[in-house]
């Protein structure tokens, strides 16, 4: 039997086949693993697991829509961990809502967006509803439809009344 | 008549009152990789085409949602023409970007629209952009119809696209 050729060690390094290469990779995960563990990350990156946030930190200073994008393709659990950190700033935590909407994990992704819903900034609560969109079970469509009659941001209103039309 | 230069905004809740130019620039001015961004893209076109060209520049949207169109035009900055959207040639020639020297440009550009943002903000709805969009395809506008087909098509279009399929 061909054993699977999925080794690789840190980013995408191929270790080749067999029971000897995936316990070297295993041991080069670890060391990886450990030195992420021994380094200092910036806030808000610092809130994610280690590989997650050397990762991260080794490509971005800051937050960003790249980053959150990256998260979403490599770490989903990370991204959602950070937006749920309460950590991030209005104009970040909009952008990262939306891109958690590409997530599979709609109950996840509901758990995480729901409660942004009733953010104090509008800018967040808009992209929330972005999220949302693709994951709506009963409970996102009751909450549009309170925000589409009664949000005070008219932005919040116009685009819970878009996701609704979208459903 | 005159050109506007639109800039398509990323969220309309930013261009509500009681935001800081620190704020507008974070959300509307900044690239994926959260440089500042300092050749922002506009469109040049008549006010009457504002549909069509947001229509156009959603098509790769997912969802598409109601925007702001926000108008540049008029504020001291001259803006240079360069490549835009490929798939339609309407917003193709009409693309352009406007090249700051620096962020203290960028922010005197925000200071200015927000001091007349009542004149200067044109709303687009998703219902405007969706019944444009129909109707383009249901007269098998070319350019629609290869939108369809490209790889980063919205599913929107690829909905819509569908419907008529079904309903024709």
């Amino acid at each position: 039997m061909t054993p699977s050729i999925a080794l690789v060690w840190g980013d995408a390094f191929p270790l080749g086949q067999g029971p000897g290469a995936l316990a070297l990779a295993k041991v080069g995960r670890q060391t990886f693993i450990d030195r992420c563990r021994a380094r200092a990350f910036p806030p808000p990156f610092d809130e994610l697991r280690p590989e997650a946030a050397a990762d991260l930190a080794d490509r971005w200073s800051e937050p960003c829509e790249a980053a959150f994008e990256f998260l979403a393709e490599n770490y989903p659990p990370e991204l959602l961990r950070l937006i749920a950190s309460n950590r991030l700033r209005a104009t970040d935590l909009t952008f990262a809502a939306e891109i958690a909407g590409r997530l599979s994990n709609s109950t996840a992704v509901r758990r995480t967006l729901l409660p942004l819903l009733a953010h104090g900034d509008a800018v967040v609560r808009e992209g929330a509803i972005y999220g949302l969109a693709a994951h709506a079970d009963q409970t996102v469509r009751s909450e549009l439809a309170r925000l589409s009659a009664s949000d005070p941001s008219p932005a919040v209103r116009q685009a819970a009344t878009d996701t609704l039309a979208d459903l | 008549m005159t050109a506007v230069l639109i800039r398509f905004s990323k969220r309309l809740a930013i261009w509500e009152p009681g935001r800081t130019p620190d704020e507008i620039q974070q959300s509307e001015f900044r690239k994926k990789d959260g440089t500042v961004d300092l050749r922002p893209s506009v469109y040049e076109i008549q006010l009457r085409d504002i549909v069509q060209a947001f229509a156009e520049h959603a098509s790769v949207y997912t969802p598409p949602a109601s925007t702001a169109g926000i108008d540049v035009a008029g504020l001291g900055y001259r803006a240079e023409s360069t490549a835009g959207h490929p798939g339609f040639a309407f917003i193709r020639a009409a693309h352009r970007e406007l090249p700051l020297r620096n962020a203290d440009d960028l922010f005197d550009l925000i200071r200015k629209i927000v001091a007349s943002l009542t004149s200067r903000k044109h709303p687009v709805t998703r219902a405007e952009i969706v019944t444009y969009a129909a109707a383009r395809l249901a007269a098998k506008d070319e350019e629609w119809q290869q939108a369809v087909t490209a790889a980063k098509c919205g599913p929107w279009v690829h909905k819509l696209a569908s419907a008529q399929g079904s309903s024709g």
